[in-house]
């Protein structure tokens, strides 16, 4: 062998250790980067010379630098992803409906309910008496407006879930649009980095809708949500939202934007939005309504058949053009002169309070749903407890099978710095020797050449 | 399993917000006193609890009523108690004028005492309780429910009675109506006598002392009727009191925390994430450049 393939050898060694020191630095520099698959070098020996005289060590090169993951992993954390996005959902939206509904001061509606059936006592106590019709008034219109404001606060909820849905959606779309670019690069050559974007994306896009990734051949990823494709390739449908009328007041709906089909969502923060926005506060709205409307109806019924002080009978207590929680008002008489409020029947004189008595008594009778007006409403924030405290385990558990693959997956995938320190040692000392070795070479070269 | 510095910082983030989550119910808990502060917190236990609180509200509502029912009742016996007093006088009036000793002179100061008494009886029957009147039925608003006119009590009122309710399903009357004092014959049994005695007419006057024995009895039974609505009230309000108790102690049993365990927990939970804190502070010191030099 002559000594110019040794300096040649050793030329080889440097620069492969230099690549694998690259390689280590790229790990720990990215060790904090969240989806970032390490990477690890190859080493290989390099054959070189006349096959038929035998093989000679001639030396070493970086034969491949290999990402490190776990395909199925990634596989079973997407899928578990979008559960724990409609969980986590779930528990927030609910919550904030919670918070407000099941409000225990003062102002809130079961303590309103319960300050107004009080009044309708003490006026039964003190039938004659002005200021127990004007405090009759004022709980009747704390009440309403308890009403309203939980029925506002519902509303303006569902609005800015709906206004999440579709900044979600945008974000989807825009992701979708990211995932096709980069497709495209891809079957231009794959790179370690060009896969990381790649997955992050699907990361990211688990989180807010039900996708289904599929691999393809080409390194490029396939996404479609509800078996219909969302990204192929460069391919992308984008999805949309629409507001669409329905008997039961507006409905979002997602579609494609570029022919009309409602894929099913089944899982994602999109998933639980809908479900809130389209079902859950519709369906407590209408309660409080019925409860609502059960009141004004309960209450008009007895008071209208009864008379004030002054005689005057057949005036409704509650305003009867409005209804529901959102439209439950005193009626303008009243507001403006709490004398009408009746408190006795007919034929009675000013201290009889069979009126009075009646309206609150409704307290206690069966008016909404077979139940009593308060204990529905104690049902229905019963209810929606239950449903936060369920959503609350589901998200418990998810957030514990989502952490698990999480950590799983870094297992495989993740860069461990003690490893890279001693890795990164270990190349420096080989790195070290390629140059005494070429020294030495040197050195060699200088004594065949001070022979001559 | 392979673990890297990445996976034991994640992990120590999510302990430590599990651990901070803990820390900040069991604090809510500690401050607020109660275990319950959401329904979701236990919607079972919540149900439990709202149940107890409306029942307890009711009956704060039914106790409110009997008090004022009370001092009601209290001040219709009162005067129920003067008017029989002032009977009793009247009929030691009559029994002294049936006596044929005393003469005119003495018989006309009699009669002027027993015309007092009268304008005495009509004054407390039209007496007033917190501006309502306490004889006039369910017209409470009269100024004079009862009146002498040419000679004859007139009663201006109804016969209605008046309702307070003081239990679920129980309803009583808390008043005297006056027909019932005229259906006593009180004021005519009073007129009588002072003109029995104006007329000087003993055996008209003898008459008149009967008369008020059972006018006084009629007084004394209406004044029993209402001491007996009393006394049910007096239970009722009895009843609710210890029922109160009894609610109070049960949404307790539902809402309120058990402050000893809530402790104990919230100091092993502080100890727990001390101890996490303090150890993850270690791992993360550990690596093995310190070993490198």
């Amino acid at each position: 062998m002559a000594i110019s393939k040794l300096l040649e050898l050793g030329k080889q060694s440097l620069a492969t250790y230099q690549t694998a020191i690259n390689i280590t630095g790229e790990n720990i520099a990215n060790a904090n980067v969240e989806g970032y698959s390490r990477q690890r070098v190859d080493l290989g020996d390099l054959r070189i010379g006349n096959k038929r005289i035998g093989t000679i060590l001639g030396g070493v090169e970086a034969s491949s630098v290999k990402r490190i993951r776990e395909r199925l992993l990634d596989a079973q954390y997407w899928r578990e992803k979008q559960n724990l996005g409609k969980f986590e959902t779930n528990v927030r939206a609910l919550h904030q409906i919670e918070t407000f509904l099941a409000d225990d001061s003062e102002g809130g509606l079961t303590a309103s309910l319960q300050a107004f059936w009080q009044a309708w006592g003490d006026l039964a106590n003190d039938p004659e008496s002005a200021t127990a019709r004007n405090l009759v008034r004022d709980k009747a219109i704390s009440l309403a407006s308890a009403f309203n404001s939980a029925d506002g606060h519902l509303q303006s909820t569902r609005h800015h879930l709906g206004t999440e849905i579709r900044s979600e959606i945008r974000r989807v779309n825009k992701l979708s649009g990211h995932l096709a670019d980069i497709n495209k690069q891809m079957l231009a050559g794959q790179t370690p980095e060009l896969l990381d974007q790649r997955d992050r994306i699907i990361d990211e896009l688990s989180q807010y809708i039900a996708i289904e990734a599929r691999e393809e051949d080409n390194g490029t990823m396939s996404v479609t949500t509800g078996g219909i494709v969302l990204v192929s390739g460069e391919e992308v449908n984008e999805l949309k939202v629409s507001l669409v009328d329905s008997e039961s007041g507006s409905q979002a709906v997602i579609s494609f934007k570029e022919f009309d089909y409602q894929p099913q969502i089944l899982s994602g923060e999109i998933n639980a939005l809908m479900e809130v926005v389209n079902e859950t506060i519709p369906g407590i709205t209408a309660q409080l309504d019925q409860l609502a409307d059960a009141i004004v109806s309960g209450v008009n019924g007895v008071h209208s058949g009864g008379y004030n002080l002054d005689g005057i009978t057949g005036i409704n207590f509650f305003d009867t053009s409005s209804t529901g929680a959102s439209g439950i008002r005193l009626a303008t008489e009243i507001i403006q002169d709490p004398s009408l409020i009746a408190s006795r029947s007919g034929s009675s004189g000013v201290g009889n309070n069979d009126i009075a008595l009646a309206i609150n008594d409704l307290q206690n009778q069966v008016m909404v749903d077979g139940l009593a007006p308060a204990a529905f409403l104690d049902n229905l924030l019963g209810d929606i407890g239950s449903q936060l405290q369920e959503a609350m385990l589901q998200e418990n558990s998810q957030r514990l099978i989502t952490e698990k693959l999480e950590n799983e997956r870094e297992a495989i995938a993740g860069v461990s710095l003690d490893e890279e320190m001693t890795k990164l040692l270990q190349y420096e000392q080989s790195y070290e020797a390629a140059a005494r070795l070429v020294q030495t070479v040197d050195e060699m070269m200088e004594t065949v050449i001070s022979l001559v | 399993m392979r673990i890297t510095q990445g996976m034991i910082i994640r992990r120590s983030i999510n302990r430590f917000r599990d651990q901070t989550a803990n820390i900040d119910s069991l604090q809510q808990m500690i401050a607020s006193g109660k275990e319950i502060n959401d329904p979701s917190d236990d919607p079972l236990r919540f149900r439990r609890a709202a149940r107890f609180k409306n029942m307890l509200s009711r009956n704060e509502q039914y106790i409110d009523t009997i008090e004022r029912t009370s001092a009601w009742t209290g001040a219709t016996e009162v005067a129920l108690d003067q008017v029989n007093n002032l009977l009793l006088e009247a009929r030691e009036i009559a029994q002294k004028a049936a006596d044929e000793t005393v003469d005119s002179d003495s018989l006309a100061v009699m009669q002027s005492r027993v015309d007092g008494i009268l304008e005495e009886t009509l004054s407390i029957l039209n007496s007033k309780h917190l501006d309502k009147a306490l004889f006039a039925g369910s017209m409470t608003d009269l100024e004079t429910p009862f009146a002498i006119v040419s000679g004859l009590p007139v009663y201006n009122g109804d016969d209605q009675e008046l309702q307070r309710k003081i239990a679920d399903q129980f309803e009583v009357s808390i008043n005297v109506s006056g027909q019932e004092i005229m259906d006593t014959n009180l004021l005519q049994g009073l007129i009588d006598l002072s003109d029995a005695i104006a007329a000087e007419d003993r055996t008209a006057i003898a008459g008149s002392i009967d008369a008020i024995k059972v006018v006084s009895d009629g007084v004394l039974q209406l004044a029993a009727s209402i001491g007996s609505v009393q006394n049910t009230i007096d239970v009722s309000m009895e009843r609710l009191d210890t029922m109160n108790i009894e609610l109070q102690s049960l949404i307790s049993d539902e809402e309120d925390v058990n402050m000893v365990e809530a402790i104990v927990k919230f100091e092993s939970e502080q100890a727990a994430y001390n101890a996490a804190l303090q150890s993850t502070a270690d791992i993360v010191r550990l690596n093995v450049m310190q070993y490198f030099r």
